[in-house]
């Protein structure tokens, strides 16, 4: 081990680092992504620890804007603001749950669907079909009155179930096009299993795939739970902010224009962090892909 | 000639479908070859585009199955092997394939990709992989090895990822190497130098090599007095020694394919003259002419014999092996 | 000694890349006769490709002729730079007087037209006025020409010909507005051996029946030897020898074309082949002086610091500083 030693691992530790601050400074867009991201984590994170719970206050009812109220009040004189930081954390959790189960799903069954064929690919494939044709919201609305939606891993759970069959399904035409490479086949003379082959050869090639896939899947689990919280299918967990599109709407904040902020508040934020997931997800493209880090 | 058989191909038979889902046509891509490669020679597999010579390698590599007949690798069948026994056919075979530019994963950097076939097959442990990768690096003349290890495909040239796939391939010490035409992808200049490094190898690995080219000039500089199987539309129709097959081509098509040849020398090349064949088409491998394949366009076509009657391969001479009715006949 | 019908003179092409600009043709000069087939042969990256679709003024967007001329003989007392000429007016000479077959464009027929339709299309796209039994009659002298039966060929679908087949029709069909140049890029790369012998002998045939003259491009020596009166040897976008056929391959003067010549392995004679030392040159950033000294065995110093002159001997072109002082220096 002479000029081959840990000083040149480390010298690869450092040199990706360098290599990510320069995907940062050319891709701008995916750095604010970043950015925006962050802001939303720590917002989840710490800010519930930090901005006190919102209670009601029949005093404050529909306040402006001032420091004290950075989105002023809600009908009840609750701090808008308050409210959507202590939704943010219900609202990542199903988010980035929803799109880890979704691609977890996708990936194992989309795999195995490329890769094997014949009969297991045909099941599958037909499964997910159906499941493309049912309606979720109608489905949703069912399930609300035989099981009660308390648990955030529950809501993700059932959100992937609906979510993984279009990106399997894109999973298994990558997977079937990387079958017939040569370095496939390269690696089936070499001996690989096939789980080897498909974990190690097959899916590196499709990680900015997968990931721009667990960014989207998180985006649409964002819309559908704030969806399914409007609509009052799923009660209330928490202060997710759907739960206060819902509110604004029963409470007929929609008709005052003093309410203007309390009915704007979840709708900018969520703007604000899809935004932000989009972009960010031009970000893990570049970071994931080796071919764009060389210039 | 007292050697093992190291593999051994008995009758064997591939078909693949093709077309679409209105018209599924099974396509005989290998029709009852009998095929046999002993330790330690080097032996050559010439054709030309859609003969076969690609699914020969595939199916003696253990990744196509054949739809008939057996394939022995040291007298075992090799759909038949399991656990330890498969494990160890795996390593014994390996490929050095066409495209240099798609036979290594792109995401995956130089290292990755020997070393892990490395600690697979236990050849070292973890701690002297990165040494030996090194070394066979060198060796395969990436020098200095620190410079290509950590790189990723894109980042080499055509010729550097073909010395890759070279490295890859010995670095298993296996017992038989498949070359797939390695160099018709690589500039005429560079190519020399790949043809050397694998004759080299060779040599000093005592590796068994089966190489697959349309190009008999560069089989000649490799194959040395190593045999040579012509092959035409899914069959053998002539093996021998390479030097007698130049000298003395007996099967019409083998002839054709001499004379048809370009050379780089324009006197020899522009006297040479093509056969008067019967017929400039060429029959499609998915609807095989009757009898034998070449019958078509033989200039010495016997009619009532060539086209119904399949000739087998006949030795006419010490190891040369004709498939053709103008030799059967005794 | 025939007429000169086309004049490159110290031409330079450069595209436009992300690193940089990328010479790929750097102060080529060449001249091409009547009558004759003038092979650009070369590696990849040499520049040949370049060379040749600057004569038709086909390069793609990003591609710039920086100097240089191509003086081409319209008629007897009229000379045109292409270099100079408007999109409109190289419409004009484009296919009438100068027409290309490019790689790969046996798949540019369209599949719903007969060929016939083919020849009727691209002489009316033309906009020349021509009766349509004229017409026929010479698209199926032409196919004659080419070895081709017209009748069967000019009711047939493209997907019913042969590789081979379409090829030699893209010829003829390249020659139906009587170009006086036709170039042609690698043309017989995806075709079968015998295919190739019969379009390079058809190409020897159209040569001398139609007075034709012929830019052959190709990387393949054996093929140059075939067909070629004279040939061009290109390295990183220079023309480092241009000379009779028998000349260069029995007599080669340039260190590059020796090498060449010595790395190519052949089916008869000594298996001894080398290859040329070094890797091809980064056509962003050339070397200094002659562009072939750091693989050169020859090297000099003044090779090191300045291009080498355009050397005529009388038969040859050469830009080497071996031969500077002989002969005269232009």
């Amino acid at each position: 081990m002479n000029y081959l030693n840990k000083a040149h691992f480390k010298g690869r530790i450092t040199r990706s680092a360098k290599e990510f601050l320069q995907i940062l400074r050319r891709n701008k867009s995916g750095t604010v992504g970043l950015a925006i991201l962050l802001l939303f984590i720590v917002l989840g994170t710490v800010g519930p620890m930090v901005v006190p719970k919102p209670v009601s206050d029949p005093s404050k009812i529909y306040l402006p804007l001032s420091w004290e109220h950075p989105f002023g009040t809600d009908f009840e004189g609750k701090d808008v603001f308050a409210q959507i930081v202590h939704g943010t954390p219900i609202v990542l959790q199903i988010a980035f749950l929803t799109g880890l189960l979704t691609i977890l799903i996708a990936i194992v069954l989309g795999s195995i669907s490329g890769f094997k064929g014949g009969l297991l690919d045909t099941v599958i494939m037909f499964a997910a079909d159906i499941i493309l044709t049912i309606p979720f919201i109608p489905l949703f609305m069912v399930l609300a009155t035989i099981i009660k939606f308390s648990d955030a891993r529950a809501i993700a759970l059932l959100l992937a179930a609906f979510s993984w069959p279009s990106i399997a399904r894109a999973i298994r035409s990558q997977i079937l096009a990387l079958r017939e490479t040569t370095f496939i086949e390269a690696a089936k003379i070499i001996g690989y299993s096939t789980i080897e082959i498909i974990f190690r050869e097959m899916l590196p090639n499709i990680a900015p795939f997968i990931a721009v896939s667990f960014i989207f899947a998180s985006i649409n689990a964002i819309y559908a739970q704030v969806g399914l919280a409007f609509l009052g299918i799923v009660p209330y967990i928490g202060e997710n902010w759907g739960i206060m599109i819902n509110r604004a709407y029963t409470y007929g904040a929609i008709f005052y224009s003093k309410s203007f902020w309390y009915n704007m508040a979840p709708i900018l934020m969520i703007i604000l962090l899809q935004t932000g997931l989009i972009l960010f997800s031009r970000l893990l493209e570049d970071v994931l892909n080796p071919r764009v880090r060389e210039e | 000639m007292g050697s093992q058989s190291l593999v051994e191909l008995d009758r064997v038979t591939v078909k693949f479908k093709a077309g679409t889902y209105l018209s599924r046509k099974t396509v005989t891509v290998l029709d009852e070859i009998d095929f046999s490669v002993s330790d330690g020679e080097i032996v050559g597999v010439v054709g030309e585009s859609g003969c076969g010579k690609t699914t020969l390698a595939r199916v003696i590599a253990g990744i196509v199955k054949p739809a008939g007949g057996t394939v022995l690798f040291q007298g075992k069948d090799i759909w038949k092997l399991k656990g330890r026994e498969y494990s160890e056919f795996r390593r014994s075979v390996q490929m050095i394939h066409q495209d240099p530019y798609t036979s290594l994963n792109p995401m995956h950097t130089i290292f990755t990709t020997l070393s892990r076939p490395i600690l697979k097959y236990g050849i070292v442990d973890r701690n002297s992989v990165e040494d030996y990768v090194a070394k066979m690096l060198s060796r395969v003349g990436l020098i200095p090895p620190e410079d290509f290890m950590y790189k990723y495909p894109h980042q080499l040239s055509g010729g550097q990822r073909q010395r890759v796939s070279i490295a890859r391939a010995l670095s298993l010490r296996p017992k038989l190497l498949i070359a797939d035409e390695p160099v018709s992808m690589i500039d005429v200049s560079l190519r020399v130098d790949i043809l050397k490094l694998i004759s080299e190898l060779r040599k000093e690995f005592s590796t068994t090599l089966l190489y697959i080219t349309h190009d008999l000039a560069t089989l000649r500089y490799i194959a040395g007095t190593g045999r040579l199987a012509v092959m035409y539309l899914g069959e053998i129709v002539e093996m021998s020694p390479i030097d007698t097959i130049l000298e003395n081509p007996m099967h019409p098509y083998t002839q054709l394919l001499i004379s048809a040849l370009p050379e780089p020398d324009p006197k020899i090349t522009r006297t040479k003259r093509l056969p008067k064949l019967r017929s400039l088409d060429i029959p499609s491998i998915s609807n095989p002419p009757p009898g034998c394949r070449f019958h078509t366009r033989c200039p010495y076509y016997i009619d009532g014999t060539c086209n119904v009657v399949k000739p087998r391969p006949v030795e006419i001479s010490q190891n040369h092996y004709v498939a053709c009715h103008l030799y059967t006949k005794r | 000694m025939s007429e000169r019908i086309l004049s490159v003179s110290k031409l330079s092409v450069v595209y436009g890349a992300r690193r940089g600009f990328v010479n790929a043709v750097r102060n080529a000069s060449l001249d091409i006769y009547r009558g004759e087939c003038l092979a650009l042969v070369g590696e990849s990256g040499s520049g040949k490709t370049t060379l040749a679709l600057s004569i038709v003024r086909a390069l793609p967007t990003n591609a710039k002729i920086l100097q240089g001329s191509i003086l081409y003989r319209l008629n007897p007392n009229s000379e045109i730079d292409i270099a100079r000429l408007s999109e409109d007016e190289i419409r004009k000479i484009r296919w009438k007087e100068i027409a290309m077959v490019f790689q790969g464009s046996m798949n540019a027929f369209n599949p719903v037209l007969k060929i016939r339709e083919h020849f009727i299309e691209t002489v009316k796209a033309h906009g020349i006025a021509i009766d349509r039994k004229e017409l026929i009659d010479r698209a199926a002298k032409l196919l004659s020409l080419v070895m081709l039966d017209a009748n069967r060929v000019l009711n047939s679908y493209p997907h019913q010909l042969s590789g081979g087949m379409k090829q030699r029709t893209l010829i003829a069909l390249a020659l139906m507005l009587e170009p006086k140049i036709l170039i042609l890029d690698e043309p017989t790369s995806a075709l079968d051996v015998v295919s190739q012998k019969t379009v390079l002998n058809v190409l020897s045939n159209l040569k001398k029946e139609l007075n034709l003259s012929m830019v052959f491009i190709t990387h393949d020596l054996a093929i140059t030897a075939e067909v070629a009166d004279r040939v061009g040897v290109m390295y990183a976008g220079q023309l480092v020898e241009v000379g009779d056929i028998y000349g260069v391959y029995y007599k080669p003067l340039h260190p590059y074309t020796q090498g060449l010549l010595k790395a190519i392995p052949r089916l008869k004679g000594s298996v001894d082949i080398a290859s040329i030392p070094g890797s091809p040159p980064d056509l962003i950033n050339p070397p200094r002086g002659c562009t072939f000294h750091p693989r050169c065995p020859f090297a000099m110093d003044i090779c090191r610091r300045e291009e080498p002159p355009e050397t005529h001997t009388n038969d040859r072109i050469v830009k080497c500083w071996l031969y500077a002082k002989d002969s005269k220096v232009i």
